[in-house]
């Protein structure tokens, strides 16, 4: 949904999504990284009837963008910057609805 | 760490910047918590880590808060970035939460500054992928230098949605079409507020020339629209919408979606001050006087987060709060600080002139929260408008008792996404004045803080009932 602007080069961070490396600037949020390079359209399923969702307002406000990081649930997505070998996962609470 | 600050703030925006600048200047002890990793607020986020190509393509609304965040860089205040607040007491102690845990610290003042955010207004489909907030997109490109990849339909009304809009072309974005929902109407009743707005021509001037640069542009630009759906199965697939003849669809990857700013009342609300309704901007709002003090001995609100002025005003409001503070701790001179107040608060008026103007001429639609039955209004525990006029008709006429029954506000984001959508329904079914209704309560933690980090903190002496 998203792509980087900049043409400048940017330092890079190799992040883990789902299991899969995958290199990504060095300073852009954890959402940023999901809905961009990692090409995604959502970060989480409903915990209520499993349908997907994705941020909404990144700046923390609306908690749609909440992810598993390194092994923490519940974390906002859009306001927690990448990190050297960051693992990032969808939380998808409801059984079965893993893609 | 543990000694007691003469101000703690809560926010680095303009506010809170301005203010530790302010206090830092008259020697005050100055700690400034923010959940960004940099300062800077929505206005000036990651200003200081900004490319050449982000900051020319922003240009000076934006690069003029580098000079800000210089000066506040130099000013001697602390200041901890990826720190959280999730309580704060009217004690003046704060809990806040960095690096996965959480402590809890003491002021003798506390600034919140916590700023605004876009108003969130429920319709058909706006929990698909696909469909974001206007600003949260100008966000998003702040912090990661992201930009929409595919077409895009932006839909609403506000100074924000058409700085969004410039943005966007400015980027070289593909825009599908701009949808405005400001009635037509709305012009007529701004127009007697015009002779005060003409003593900042400059700021009107601003305005038209978004307007001109959006007509010139080329990009399909419809006015007073009404019923804007987002429609997929999945994720956003098309947006339709209805002019005054005829109703359309339009594909699109992305619809960003403005409707306005609202003050965030996280911690005014959280610790009970008292909130009014502005009838003209439909928001909640902490009441505050002049310097941003508040019932509570101590506690301050400054910026967007006290009432909707927009970047500059809030600075002004920041060092204004700064300065009652310095003044009641002894460190400046009446006489200096009447000077220091008088000066401030004059440049302050003199940028809330046009305001009144453009509050009225983009003043929320009457029908902005005429919500079919169907539409999600709680996005957390996906709570329908039916179920909300449901528990109305079974007597419930509280907010907070029809959160309890329906759910609606129970989730994650503790209301924050649906408390207004709410108001506005309660009100418009029982024919009230939303000023004569409650707004949500919001509990501490205010933010996601695990069990665990939060087993882990250990409190000061408690006095809050
Ligand atoms: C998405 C968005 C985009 C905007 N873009 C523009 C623009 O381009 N031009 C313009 O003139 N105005 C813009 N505004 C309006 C904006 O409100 C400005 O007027 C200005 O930033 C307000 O300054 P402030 O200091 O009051 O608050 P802000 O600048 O919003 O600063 C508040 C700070 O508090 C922090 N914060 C909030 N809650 C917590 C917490 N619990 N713990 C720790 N920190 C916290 C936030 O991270 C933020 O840094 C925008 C608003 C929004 C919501
Ligand atoms: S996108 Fe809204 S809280 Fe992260």
């Amino acid at each position: 949904m998203f792509k980087q602007y900049s043409q400048q080069i940017d330092k890079t961070v190799t992040i883990e999504f789902e299991g899969t490396p995958l290199t990504v600037p060095a300073t852009i949020t954890v959402a940023a990284a999901v809905i961009g390079p990692a090409g995604q359209k959502h970060t989480r399923l409903s915990p209520v009837n499993g349908k997907k969702r994705a941020p909404y307002c990144f700046m923390g406000v609306c908690h749609e963008c909440l992810m598993e990081i390194d092994g923490i649930p519940d974390q906002q997505a859009c306001i927690i910057e990448v990190k050297e070998g960051m693992k990032i996962r969808r939380q998808t609470s409801l059984p079965g609805d893993v893609e | 760490m543990d000694r007691v600050r003469d101000v703690i703030i809560i926010g680095a925006g303009p506010a809170g910047l301005s203010a530790a600048v302010t206090a830092s200047g008259y020697g005050l002890d100055v700690l400034v918590l923010d959940e960004q990793p940099s300062p800077g607020g929505q206005l000036y986020r990651n200003i200081e880590r900004a490319k050449e190509d982000t900051l020319k393509t922003l240009g000076s609304d934006y690069s003029n808060g580098l000079a800000l965040v210089e000066k506040f860089r130099k000013s001697g205040a602390a200041y901890i970035g990826n720190a959280i607040v999730w309580r704060i007491d009217p004690n003046c102690n704060i809990c806040f939460s960095a690096a996965g845990q959480s402590a809890e610290i003491s002021g003798k003042n506390i600034i919140i500054a916590i700023g605004a955010t876009e108003r969130p207004v429920p319709f058909s489909g706006w929990t698909l992928p696909g469909v974001m907030g206007a600003g949260a997109v100008d966000a998003n490109f702040k912090s990661s230098g992201s930009i929409p990849d595919g077409p895009v339909v932006l839909a609403g009304s506000g100074p924000l949605l058409l700085s969004v809009v410039g943005h966007m072309v400015s980027l070289g974005v593909e825009i599908s079409a701009v949808l405005d929902t400001t009635p037509r109407g709305n012009i007529f009743s701004a127009l007697p507020l015009l002779p005060g707005a003409l003593r900042r021509t400059d700021y009107l001037l601003k305005g038209v020339g978004m307007l001109l640069n959006l007509k010139r542009s080329g990009i399909n630009y419809f006015k007073g629209i009404t019923d804007y759906k987002a429609n997929g199965s999945d994720c956003l697939e098309t947006v339709t919408f209805k002019t005054k003849n005829s109703s359309q669809q339009i594909d699109a990857e992305l619809l960003l979606v403005h409707e306005g700013i609202i003050p965030r009342c996280d911690f005014s609300q959280q610790i009970g001050l008292k909130h009014l309704w502005d009838p003209v901007q439909r928001y909640w709002y902490p009441e505050t006087n002049e310097f941003g003090g508040t019932g509570m001995n101590g506690i301050y609100v400054a910026g967007d987060g006290a009432f909707v002025h927009g970047g500059i005003p809030a600075a002004f409001k920041g060092s204004l709060a700064a300065l009652d503070i310095a003044g009641k701790l002894n460190v400046l001179l009446p006489a200096q600080k009447t000077g220091d107040v008088v000066m401030t608060a004059k440049r302050l008026l003199s940028e809330l002139a046009p305001r009144p103007f453009v509050d009225a001429l983009y003043k929320p639609r009457m029908n902005l929260y005429n919500i079919n039955d169907e539409t999600l209004v709680c996005r957390c525990e996906e709570i329908t408008a039916g179920d909300i006029r449901q528990a109305i008709r079974g007597g419930s006429r509280e907010p907070n008792e029809i959160k309890t029954i329906t759910r609606c506000g129970m989730g994650h984001c503790q209301g924050r996404m649906c408390g207004i959508a709410l108001t506005e329904i309660i009100a418009e079914n029982l024919k009230l004045d939303p000023a004569d209704l409650r707004p949500l309560h919001i509990r501490p933690p205010v933010r996601n803080i695990s069990l665990a980090e939060l087993s882990r903190v250990a409190l000061l002496k408690d006095e809050t009932p």
